[in-house]
């Protein structure tokens, strides 16, 4: 009985660590590696931004939900033509396994981006991974709690792409 | 003495309240053979602790008894000693699991932060941001030309809708004309 409990109370951190972020695991494959570059923000820092004065309320409200940004890119030119994250994550059924739902695909000139989000319920995301293919490869993770009507409302320098305004 | 006053002797002893010398009267009383009837039950009594008294002491077997009470008296302390080991393992499997969820926790932000000044990290997570926003809408926009469709096609279906009225009303017309015809 005793050995039971021991054993028991020896799988439950297994078990917690195996429900560690998968996107995570995907970083660290990467991360440190020659012609990669990381960019981590944690929620910690972007608690900040709730404080902070910015004209844009939509932006200020997101990024306060946000727990955490990771950016993976690519600057080797050579490591460019080669890798293709999407590739290697559909074959290893990433997506499939961890409930990620295809938004969208975004196609232009030399780029494709892809949008994949976790359900959170209610009509929102816990987390959205974009996949940037083409000349320039990036994995863009954003987690939290995630209202797909505020992202379309972030308005900065690229807002000039928005056809609706034009309507 | 008087079997009245052995009466209220015995009834004092059996309550445990007897001195010495009284209990001393009583067994003198029984060793003596003119017991009255009503009192001959105790009279094997007194008399068997009156030889008890006389018999020699044996030393084995009191030490034998000793060493039993002395068990009695350790065995709760091992009991005691077991219920320690329980707790303690409890302790430990607790202290697992804590370890674990801590464990699990920090292995929860297992990133260094990129940035040590929010601001600039605030900037950055803006500019990010901004790319997800504009790259989302451009895949929004790709949507709006089939609302488009669905508003054109609109007043095709509200005209193909009084079309359908008016064959409706053919029908009636058609099964008028059968009726009249049977006629």
């Amino acid at each position: 009985m005793k050995k039971l409990i021991l054993l028991l109370a020896m799988l439950v951190p297994l078990v917690l660590a195996a429900q560690k972020s998968p996107v995570d695991k995907l970083f660290e494959k990467y991360a440190n590696q020659k012609g990669f570059t990381t960019v981590n923000i944690s929620g910690k820092l972007l608690g900040f931004a709730g404080k902070m004065d910015t004209q844009n309320p939509a932006t200020n409200e997101m990024l306060s939900n946000l727990t955490g940004i990771r950016i993976l890119s690519v600057e080797d030119s050579e490591l460019n033509k080669k890798l293709d994250f999407y590739k290697e994550l559909e074959q290893d059924g990433f997506f499939r396994n961890n409930n990620y739902e295809v938004l969208m695909e975004v196609t232009e000139n030399d780029e494709i981006v892809r949008f994949y989000a976790r359900d959170a319920g209610g009509g929102k995301f816990s987390e959205l991974l974009l996949v940037v293919a083409g000349n320039e490869n990036a994995l863009i993770s954003i987690r939290g709690l995630i209202d797909p009507e505020n992202i379309g409302k972030i308005t900065g320098a690229l807002d000039i792409d928005m056809p609706k305004g034009k309507k | 003495m008087k079997t009245n006053e052995v009466k209220i002797l015995l009834q004092r002893y059996f309550d445990a309240e007897t001195s010495a010398d009284e209990e001393r009267l009583l067994e003198a009383y029984f060793r003596e053979n003119s017991v009255e009837k009503e009192l001959e039950p105790y009279q094997a009594l007194f008399r068997g602790m009156g030889e008890l008294g006389s018999e020699s002491r044996d030393e084995a077997w009191e030490a034998e008894i000793m060493h039993h009470l002395l068990e009695q008296e350790t065995a709760p302390q091992k009991n005691s000693r077991r219920l320690w080991y329980n707790l303690s393992g409890i302790a430990a499997s607790l202290l697992i699991v804590l370890g674990g969820v801590l464990f699990y926790q920090q292995r929860q932000q297992p990133f260094r932060d990129s940035f040590s000044d929010p601001e600039a990290a605030v900037a950055y997570a803006q500019e990010t941001l901004q790319f997800i926003s504009s790259k989302y809408n451009k895949g929004l926009a790709q949507l709006t030309p089939i609302s488009k469709l669905e508003s054109a096609a609109r007043p095709l279906e509200n005209s193909l809708k009084t079309i359908n009225k008016g064959f409706s009303e053919f029908e009636n017309v058609q099964y008028l004309n059968q009726l009249s015809k049977n006629e």
